[in-house]
């Protein structure tokens, strides 16, 4: 049981990676792999940070103010140096696996003794989880909603018109992809301080973790649904669902070395099968 | 309202495929005015229209919109004056957003797109009464995400969206031309409409020979990047059917 409930812990800390990718993929049609970095990018500074004994809430500051520089920087390249989005992702991943050693200053921080955002908080790690998707579920939905969360949408939807209606869509993706990896970045914070230590591998493949629950929420809502707060709702869904998937397979007896084999098939099954039904 | 200079435009330039697609055009249109364009294919009249509205860079020449000098105006900062309806209908909306929203951007044009919501009551009041004028019923529909429309629904409605701001230019580029007939009327009718009541300045590109005739105060014709012919007023009422085809060979 409580196998089931640290899957969903798991599920709504990963969520927020969930909200980013889809940030970037579904409002901004950018597939944006900086994730990797951006995820033990945040991890990182949280490790660093808890261990010289900075509070846990300078900590989350600090982790989503350096996700918010690394998606810029993505954004940067491929809006000012017109390099194609998946190329600049990966430029910025491979530069950002350096950064993070260079922050940790090895591979691998542990977090024991060191007070953690669920203490400072005086909660459970459950309701510490469920507290942070629920606040950047609503945030990120209202700032959709507003007129400058309306320009986002539109200007991975149609950039040519928003174009013409006077915005500057270089801007705007640079933005996107700031809020974006801050938000994989806050993924990141709360994962490390949830499994207790920072690994520079920790964020190798993660972007497949928010693509698959972007995937997997997508199929619970009918897409003449035009109401975001569903829509984000649906992908925190997701996301969770995704992990209790993934739980529930290492529960049968699957080996966990061929975790990353289960987790391809998932997103394959989620992405073919509709496309297989379709075509008959 | 809109003036050219000399403009001239060549795409691949030094190149093998090297196309002078504008030839030393220069043009005065005046406030109000509502110009026909026509021409053969490839005679550069959306080119003409790009330059205008900035998102194709003239190569030498200068442009002036209400007397001001937009020549290295970003097509972001031109329109403030100008809207533009193309061809294809899915050009002018955004289709995952819904008719409403849709609406709300097209009414910000030029103001800055701040952190408040501007999609509330009071605004669906003043987009269903802008919508309720084309006579489609889409003004129940406001939250229908726009890919749910025919091509002709969004294409009006696109229309409607380029008078929701303060813009006093529209260019329109084959707005009807990928409708069916029964639509493409309405569309041309509503367009008329709405700038004869909006006092708006117009260049229409169409290769409707009929639709040259029955709209518009003036008629341009193109050819191979230069202006062969410019009528208004009495000249362009008078003209026949049969004239107009002659101009294409
Ligand atoms: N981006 C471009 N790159 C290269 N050549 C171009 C480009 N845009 C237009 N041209 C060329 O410029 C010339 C004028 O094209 P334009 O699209 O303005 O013609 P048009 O009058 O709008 O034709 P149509 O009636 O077919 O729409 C054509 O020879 C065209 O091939
Ligand atoms: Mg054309």
């Amino acid at each position: 049981m409580t196998f089931y409930v640290s899957a969903i812990i798991l599920g709504l800390g990963f969520s927020l990676l969930a909200l980013g990718i889809f940030l970037s993929l579904r409002v901004f049609n950018f597939p944006d792999i900086t994730t990797d970095g951006s995820f033990t990018l945040g991890g990182a500074v949280t490790a660093v940070m808890l261990t010289w004994g900075y509070h846990p809430l300078m900590a989350l500051v600090a982790s989503m103010v350096f996700g918010a520089v690394a998606g810029m920087c993505t954004g940067i390249i491929h809006a000012k140096l017109k390099v194609n989005p998946l190329l600049a992702g990966i430029l910025m991943m491979t530069a950002l696996y350096s950064v993070n050693l260079a922050i940790m200053g090895r591979s691998n921080i542990p977090l024991i003794n060191q007070d953690k955002i669920f203490d400072t908080l005086y909660m459970s790690e459950f309701s510490t989880m469920l507290s942070f998707t629920i606040v950047f579920w609503l945030l990120l939905s209202l700032l959709l909603k507003t007129d400058f969360g309306l320009a986002m949408r539109a200007t991975g939807n149609n950039e040519q018109m928003i174009r013409s209606l006077g915005v500057n869509t270089d801007r705007m993706k640079i933005t996107g992809l700031a809020i974006s990896n801050s938000l994989t970045a806050l993924s990141g914070y709360l994962i490390t301080q949830y499994q207790g230590f920072a690994d520079i591998n920790m964020g190798i493949g993660i972007v497949i973790l928010g693509l698959g629950s972007v995937m997997i929420g997508e199929i619970f809502v009918r897409s003449s649904v035009t109401n975001i707060f569903i829509r984000l709702a649906a992908i925190i869904l997701g996301s969770i669902l995704f992990r209790l998937v993934l739980a529930a397979a290492l529960a049968s007896g699957v080996d966990a070395g061929y975790l990353k084999l289960v987790v391809a098939l998932i997103v394959l099954v989620v992405v073919g099968i509709p496309n297989l039904l379709k075509r008959t | 309202m809109i003036r050219l200079e000399e403009i001239n435009k060549t795409f691949n330039k030094g190149e093998a495929n090297e196309v002078s697609a504008l030839k030393n055009i220069s043009l005065e249109i005046k406030e109000k005015e509502f110009v026909m364009l026509v021409g053969g294919n490839g005679s550069g009249k959306s080119t003409l229209l790009n330059v205008i509205s900035g998102k194709v860079n003239a190569g030498s020449g200068k442009i002036f919109l209400d007397n001001i000098d937009v020549t290295r105006f970003e097509e972001y900062q031109r329109s403030k004056w100008i809207a533009r309806i193309f061809q294809d209908p899915l050009t002018g909306t955004a289709p995952d957003l819904s008719i409403l929203e849709n609406f709300r951007l097209a009414s910000l044009r030029t103001q800055k797109k701040n952190l408040s919501i501007g999609t509330g009551k009071k605004f669906q009041e003043f987009v269903k009464e802008k919508i309720a004028v084309l006579g489609l019923g889409l003004e129940t529909r406001l939250n229908r995400p726009m890919n749910s429309l025919s091509g002709g629904q969004r294409q009006a409605l696109t229309l409607v969206m380029a008078i929701m701001c303060e813009a006093k230019v529209i260019l329109l580029d084959e707005p009807s031309s990928a409708l069916d007939p029964k639509t493409a009327v309405l569309v041309m009718q509503s367009a008329e409409k709405i700038i004869r009541d909006y006092g708006l300045t117009a260049v229409l590109v169409t290769h409707n020979i009929k639709d040259t005739l029955s709209y518009g105060s003036r008629i341009i014709q193109m050819d191979e990047g230069r202006i062969m012919r410019d009528m208004r007023g009495y000249e362009k009422s008078a003209l026949k059917a049969g004239e107009v085809a002659e101009w294409f060979g």
